[in-house]
């Protein structure tokens, strides 16, 4: 007897307050279920009520988000591959992402930014934790300034022009151009709503100039149609809306994947004369840099360091080593949250989402076992030792 | 010290003596001309699937596998859950000048495209449609390299001075082999800017749904060599494809006695 009311006591105890609300009789309406029944899925789609309860879990980002956030980078392509075959865009929800989210949601916004740089190894998910974190700042109203993948500017730039205003700089006309359609594609709703203008008369040649109480959006279509002056237009907006931030006209938020390409040795932008710029004489490289620095407020900066940003392998996927003396001291201080390989159970939770999605069908604890030994637990290899299944 | 000892004590010379005079040695080493291995012609290969190893266990063979010299695996033959040895042996097929690596990144390649097309068309699919639609990659190959398979291939026969060509049976291996080779000439010829994996990834979907170009038998040499035999006899006109084997053994025998 003694026995089963210990049992009964235990049972009660486990049973969260929540659902013994739901059985109480003084509950007047049919409480929906909140958790779809599966174990790996969460049906909370709103990244601003993510915490530690829907840890190692999948939540799927709506379509029009979907379209709205990643159509110009964002995901990588082997991701996006996924998205189209699985027909949802999930992402799951893990620790790095977590801990930054909570960050965000505590910051006392008066305060100088802080700087949160992502790092380890490649194929751990760097940019897709960058990925949801973007989807955070979508959801509270925050300018996204985000650059997919800033590598791509200096590795492969679509067309270089020595810069007319700056001397001894170079331009990346379309490259800029095309951030600029990015940008807008994120943030046209919500610049509509907050009716930033802009603060300054600015020059762009002797004929086209903006004068000031422009709005902004008149700024960037003006850089989209004039591909020549986009590289100066986008460090114009840069330094408008940290104007704006500081005033607390708006919230700002910072995203930058690849950033330890700001402070390499070795790019492939060529000036006409065949000689290598790096990325400090590029204009580009100006309005990244102003933004990760601390001198502003109301926002946060994301930034990732990645061993592939740079190419080739490097000894250590640590910041320190990644972003070089002048990276280091520039961020400094910041805050370092490293994403790591699966834990087991999320290694788990995916294995169970690859077999909702049929993507991998009757794997036996044999076949997990194998999986999990040769992929070392990382995502990225995961999927491809997957591929062929 | 000590094996220099032994290298002059008599009893050892004699030993060594003997067994490079004994010729019953020679004989049991057999040496070939032209054999590169590494091992001797006694090792045995291994066993390393668990399932055979399993089999195995208990029977006499396992007991002389025991005390067998066995060779190392080779670097494809794994007892992953996930090896197939069919999946093995086209890898080779694929493979040109040695390069098995890429041979074997194009045949994953092939694999994932076929199981994305099935994929996207499993979800987009409404529920009832979804039951029963193959998404397996490797059981689409199978069943596609089946479906490919020749029944007849044509022998050269001489009778009376002439010779023939006649339809005549094939082994499942050789059968296995030509499809193989079939389907993967249908994937090599191909327009500048489709890649292997794409091509062989619908090849191997077309025949898995029996719409090849390949199973009707109108564009390939042997299949066209074979349709032409068919055609010149009359009394071979009737046979097609879907004939099974034991109706065509006693054709084909019919056949050469009308030669």
């Amino acid at each position: 007897m003694a026995f089963n009311t210990l049992k009964v006591e235990n049972f009660l105890r486990r049973v969260s307050a929540a659902s013994i609300k739901k059985y109480a009789t003084a509950s007047e309406a049919v409480q929906v279920q909140e958790e779809p029944p599966v174990h790996f899925r969460t049906a909370e789609s709103n990244p601003v009520n993510h915490t530690t309860q829907h840890q190692e879990r999948f939540y799927t980002i709506p379509n029009d988000v979907y379209k709205k956030l990643y159509s110009g980078g964002g995901l990588p392509k082997e991701f996006m591959k996924q998205v189209k075959t699985f027909n949802e865009c999930c992402f799951l929800t893990r620790s790095p992402t977590i801990e930054i989210l909570s960050y965000l949601r505590n910051t006392n916004y008066n305060k100088p930014v802080n700087r949160y740089v992502l790092y380890g190894p490649s194929g751990c998910g760097k940019t897709l934790s960058m990925a949801h974190i973007l989807h955070y700042g979508l959801a509270t109203q925050k300018v996204l300034i985000h650059i997919p993948w800033a590598p791509n500017w200096f590795r492969h730039p679509k067309e270089v022009a020595n810069s007319t205003t700056r001397e001894g700089y170079v331009d990346l006309p379309i490259d800029a151009a095309a951030w600029l359609i990015h940008f807008k594609n994120q943030n046209s709703q919500l610049l509509e709503q907050l009716k930033l203008t802009t603060d300054k008369e600015y020059t762009w040649s002797l004929r086209e100039s903006t004068p000031r109480g422009v709005p902004l959006m008149q700024l960037i279509d003006l850089g989209i149609n004039r591909v020549r002056y986009a590289s100066e237009i986008i460090i114009a907006l840069t330094s408008e809306l940290k104007e704006a931030s500081i005033a607390g006209k708006c919230q700002t938020l910072v995203m930058i994947d690849g950033y330890n390409i700001f402070f390499t040795d070795r790019t492939r932008v060529f000036t006409d004369a065949k000689a290598m710029v790096l990325p400090d004489k590029v204009s580009l490289t100006i309005a990244a840099l102003e933004m990760t620095k601390y001198d502003w407020c109301n926002g946060a900066v994301v930034v990732s360091v990645d061993q592939l940003a740079v190419g080739g392998k490097k000894e250590s996927d640590l910041p320190r080593l990644l972003l070089g003396k002048a990276g280091f001291e520039h961020l400094d201080p910041f805050m370092p949250v490293s994403v790591n390989p699966y834990t087991d159970s999320e290694f788990y939770n995916v294995m169970d989402y690859f077999k909702d999605r049929r993507w991998v069908r009757n794997c036996d604890d044999e076949g997990l076992q194998e999986l999990k030994l040769l992929s070392a637990k990382n995502g990225f290899k995961l999927m491809n030792l997957c591929a062929a299944l | 010290m000590a094996a220099l000892k032994m290298f002059h004590s008599r009893q050892f010379a004699a030993a060594t003596v003997r067994s490079l005079l004994s010729i019953n040695r020679w004989s049991e080493i057999n040496i070939k001309k032209n054999d590169y291995s590494v091992y001797p012609p006694y090792y045995v290969r291994p066993v390393y699937k668990k399932e055979q190893q399993a089999a195995l266990k208990g029977t006499e063979e396992a007991e002389h596998l025991a005390h067998a010299p066995i060779k190392a695996a080779r670097n494809n033959e794994t007892s992953s859950v996930f090896h197939d040895e069919f999946l093995r042996q086209f890898t080779n097929y694929i493979m040109k000048k040695g390069n098995k690596i890429l041979a074997r990144r194009l045949l994953e390649k092939s694999l994932e495209n076929v199981k994305r097309i099935q994929l996207e068309r499993y979800h987009k699919a409404e529920p009832q449609d979804k039951v029963g639609m193959e998404l397996d990659p490797k059981i689409i190959m199978h069943k596609a390299i089946a479906n490919c398979k020749p029944l007849l291939k044509l022998e050269r026969i001489k009778r009376g001075g002439a010779t023939y060509q006649v339809p005549i049976p094939v082994t499942d291996k050789n059968a296995q082999w030509v499809a193989s080779k079939w389907m993967l000439e249908a994937a090599r010829d191909k327009e500048s800017n489709a890649h292997l994996p794409e091509k062989l990834a619908y090849e191997l979907l077309d025949a898995f749904n029996n719409q090849n170009g390949l199973i009707l038998g109108t564009c390939y040499q042997e299949e066209t060599g074979f349709t032409q035999a068919m055609r010149s006899k009359s009394s071979l006109c009737s046979l097609q494809m879907e004939l099974n084997i034991d109706h065509v053994n006693s054709l084909h025998r019919q056949a050469i006695v009308n030669f």
